[in-house]
């Protein structure tokens, strides 16, 4: 099920909210929560459900055996057991295709990939590395750690939301009258955001990729409408998942805080699929040794980040490039950080922009040569000259949309809070002025679902 | 108290989406309905059993069922069209309501402004055209003989006119009739006149020929078995009132029998036909012309996977369960050179056949404002494709009989009149065309602004 389905919002979610709110005990909630997550889940998957169930138990009783155990040895050996099973279904898969087929050219008839999987391992992971590290107290509930897991605000496109988070969550929640309107509002602004942005920058980008023959303008469009679409996509589910858990009771943290504004590589990814890097950086970095054993070993750390986040993308040669061009461009970044002091911010912002955009032609074509193709034609090679009628028929159909799609990824919300917030009785009036335009918005994503109806999240297949 | 109104404002926005879904679910129709707004049938409550829940069918068939069955559908299609239109400093032609609104605003232009100054005199004026179908008639249509270097046809159309409201049916599988499409009788008489005015600017050894094709879902609920037989006698009306060497062949009596067979002719993630439906027609064309055409697997083919249409941007579960369709991309018997004739003449090159996986594989798509394609055959004959993206995949089967194939779309993104050089008349006549072929999809077809508009204003 996916939150801009007409199922989840005319039927689960309103169905959900009633049963939920019908009853404070905390039992009762994380009951029809459960229940619920998993109907979530299985709307689409009605069999690997049963993978996801399998997971978090074994991972209920790795911990508690891992708790249980005296010996650090046998600790270890619990550790490495629950994060050896859960990375190899991971790997089987979402990557055993890739190894047996693109890399050892064996022939390979790929599993079918579970929704979400690379969110909720990981999710699964931070828990059981957690406890072991003493972090965090082992949950003896095993509903509550299926909660944890299965919890359908984040399943399937994140934002990865770490145990240590929620652990208290879990076991003691309220929601506030302020907690419901703004959790809602939050949700409604992320259903607009889906509907009313991505997915046009989806119809518009193919639109534009269909020329026969790619121009240098339709080259550089296209990278732009897939990198609009994206964040969008992406940060429209993020926007839902957070504001569906504040209405639930759960605080997660923000995964996206305006990317495009950036003026560096390591400050976009620190804007950018936020709880991803997190991820990465607390359970893979750090614990590599970070920047702490010397120079040879921070660039190995980081190339080893880098190459696994690309992956953690998809299971091709693309996403492992685009990893190794980001390792590539931060390493220079820190090589040249005196020198880029010095330059002035919208140059800055101008190259950041470029590159990022540059990334997109490696990262949306799985098929390596198209991905050459695209990367030629941004740069004047191969290309069917500057401009095709194609490119020019998507600008004139787009004209005022695309101004109105990049003004809405850049922070006008947040200004217009701290302007709100300077002025009192303009304060007073913003938040149902928030809520009246959230619901309006809510009301016409509902018209476009039902009639224009470009839908799919692009995150789920990650 | 600020958030005290937030929460009734969100509250009673999700109590309305409840609301609407719980009416949906007792009140909605259960029962599948032809939408002819929409040319296809509306979903019905899906079946719920341990296999459809299984197989996940019951959950995409309640999806399609909440979206088709919300009230006043027909006016939020229509509506968001027209919001993004507002959005667009260029028309996109989806929907008839779409088109018709380009063709009231390009009609108004055209108070103010003629074709191009370059339009000999002896060209027929737009202004001549018939402007609604209620006054199309024969004789407006017809050009005048003198005025262009085609000579008129002499023969009077094969009997009495016949002309009535005709329909395309279908029967379900439960027995019950439903009407899929109608064509009104003034339509019909449009289409006729239409196709009587095209083989007017040929030679007197031409021939006009037309076919509207359905969509995809029509031919899969043909073989799915939901749908147990067709029934469309528009063309035969048509063929009845057309002046000889008009020649209509009905898609839908031709792919029937193949679709029974279970044979693949349309795409499952597109809405389009596929080289194989396409060529089909191709043949059934020929044939009334004495060719006997290469079966479609006479043609080599380079068979790519992971195509997904058009019909994945309405379907939001697709691409994770479905590994799209194989488009078939002919490799041509003898090399074929594309070019684009530009307004002002120039000429640039354009694809023939691309080894992609896309729809614009076949031909590069239909931007013109005129294609012509040198296929390398010596038959001493040229054929001009007129249409709309149906005909791309239609075009590649035409090549081995004729010379050259011209292509136009007339539609408003990929045709602008104002700087065409030629109109269809003048083009026929400079290009020394024989034969015409009107292809189209049946949201573009009888009932649609392109042959009730289009066809005409060009001539």
């Amino acid at each position: 099920m996916v939150f801009s389905g007409l199922t989840f919002l005319l039927l689960f979610l309103p169905l959900l909210l009633l049963l939920y709110f019908l009853n404070r005990d905390v039992r009762w909630r994380n009951g029809v929560l459960v229940v619920f997550s998993l109907v979530f889940y299985a709307w689409g998957e009605p069999i690997m459900v049963l993978l996801l169930i399998g997971s978090t138990m074994l991972h209920y009783a790795l911990a508690c055996a891992l708790v249980a155990a005296k010996r650090p040895a046998v600790k270890k050996l619990w550790l490495t057991l629950g994060v050896v099973v859960s990375l190899g279904a991971l790997f089987w898969f979402k990557y055993a295709g890739f190894l047996l087929g693109s890399v050892l050219g064996l022939s390979f008839d790929a599993p079918a990939l579970p929704i979400g999987i690379s969110f909720y391992t990981f999710q699964i992971l931070t828990y059981t590395i957690d406890v072991y590290r003493g972090k965090v107290a082992v949950q003896r509930n095993p509903f509550r750690l299926l909660l944890y897991v299965s919890c359908f605000p984040q399943l399937i496109a994140g934002p990865i939301v770490q145990y240590a988070d929620v652990e208290r969550a879990l076991s003691e929640r309220t929601t506030t009258v302020e907690d419901f309107a703004c959790g809602m509002r939050r949700f409604f602004v992320g259903l607009a955001k889906k509907v009313l942005l991505a997915n046009i920058c989806g119809k518009a980008l193919d639109a534009c990729l269909a020329a026969a023959g790619m121009s240098v303008a339709g080259a550089w469009l296209s990278v732009l409408l897939y990198s609009l679409q994206l964040y969008f996509d992406f940060s429209a589910y993020s926007d839902m998942a957070i504001g569906l858990g504040r209405v639930l009771g759960f605080t997660y943290h923000e995964n996206f805080r305006y990317p495009f504004v950036s003026c560096s590589a390591s400050e976009l990814w620190r804007r950018w699929h936020i709880s991803l890097g997190a991820f990465f950086r607390d359970y893979l970095y750090i614990p590599l040794g970070g920047s702490r054993k010397g120079r040879v070993r921070t660039v190995l750390n980081l190339l080893i980040v880098w190459t696994l986040t690309g992956l953690w993308h998809g299971a091709a040669w693309n996403f492992v490039l685009w990893g190794v061009f980001w390792f590539l461009l931060l390493l220079a970044e820190k090589a040249l950080s005196r020198v880029l002091e010095r330059i002035p911010k919208p140059i800055l912002w101008f190259v950041t922009f470029s590159l990022w955009l540059i990334s997109l032609a490696i990262f949306y074509h799985t098929d390596l040569s198209a991905a050459w193709t695209h990367l030629g034609a941004l740069f004047g090679i191969g290309a069917n000259g500057w401009i095709d009628d194609t490119t020019v028929k998507v600008l004139k159909q787009y004209a005022l949309y695309l101004p109105i799609a990049f003004a809405a990824s850049m922070p006008i919300v947040p200004a217009l809070k701290a302007f709100s917030k300077k002025h009192e009785k303009l304060g007073r009036l913003a938040s149902p002025l928030a809520a009246a335009c959230s619901v309006a918005l809510a009301l016409v994503s509902l018209l476009f679902l039902i009639g224009q109806s470009y839908n799919p999240f692009i995150y789920f297949r990650f | 108290m600020k958030h005290r109104i937030s929460f009734y404002l969100t509250y009673a926005c999700i109590l309305l989406f409840g609301t609407l879904g719980v009416l949906l679910l007792v009140f909605g129709e259960k029962e599948p309905r032809a939408s002819q707004t929409e040319n296809r049938m509306l979903a019905g409550f899906p079946t719920f059993s341990a296999e459809s829940v299984g197989s996940g069918a019951f959950m995409s068939g309640l999806e399609s069922y909440l979206s088709d069955g919300v009230p006043a559908r027909d006016a939020i299609v229509v509506e968001t069209a027209v919001w993004m239109n507002a959005l667009s400093l260029e028309q996109d032609v989806n929907t008839d309501e779409e088109l018709y609104a380009a063709i009231e605003a390009f009609s108004e232009e055209d108070e103010t402004e003629d074709l191009p100054t370059e339009a000999p005199e002896d060209t027929p004026e737009p202004s001549e055209t018939p402007e609604t179908p209620a006054e199309a008639d024969s004789e407006t249509l017809q050009p005048d003989a003198a005025a262009t270097d085609a000579p008129a046809p002499t023969e009077a159309p094969a009997s009495e006119n016949s002309v009535r409201d005709c329909a395309f049916r279908v029967t379900m599988k439960n027995g019950r009739v439903e009407t899929l499409y109608t064509f009104p009788k003034e339509n019909v008489q449009n289409a006729v006149n239409v196709l009587n005015a095209y083989r007017a600017v040929l030679p007197e050894n031409g021939h006009v020929f037309f076919t509207q094709s359905p969509y995809p879902g029509i031919g899969f609920d043909l073989q799915s078995g939901r749908v147990i037989e067709w029934d469309c006698d528009v063309e035969e009306t048509i063929q009845q009132n057309v002046l000889p060497g008009v020649e209509i062949v009905s898609t839908f009596e031709t792919l029937k029998e193949p679709l029974r067979r279970g044979e693949d002719l349309f795409f499952t993630t597109d809405h389009h036909w596929k080289p194989r439906a396409a060529c089909y027609v191709a043949q059934a064309m020929l044939e009334r012309i004495g060719i006997h055409p290469l079966p479609y697997d006479g043609y080599a083919y380079y068979h790519l996977d992971g195509f997904y249409g058009a019909k994945y941007t309405s379907h939001p579960e697709l691409k994770k369960t479905h590994k799209g369709d194989t488009i078939d991309v002919m490799i041509p018997q003898l090399p074929v050179t594309g070019y684009t004739i530009a307004w002002d003449g120039t000429e640039k090159p354009c694809p023939f056949m691309l080894k992609q996986a896309n729809y614009v594989s076949y031909i590069g798509g239909t931007l013109g404002p005129w294609r012509c394609y040198e296929t390398g055959v010596d038959s001493g004959r040229r054929c001009l494709v007129v249409g709309d993206s149906f005909l791309c995949a239609f075009v590649p089967y035409l090549t081995p009989y004729y010379d050259e194939v011209h292509t136009t779309d007339f539609r408003v993104a990929y045709y602008d009149a104002k700087h065409a050089c030629w109109t269809l008349t003048d083009y026929v006549r400079d290009h020394a065309i024989d034969d015409i072929y009107i292809i189209l999809g049946t949201a573009n077809s009888i009932n649609a602004g392109y042959m009730l508009n289009f066809l005409n204003r060009y001539l």
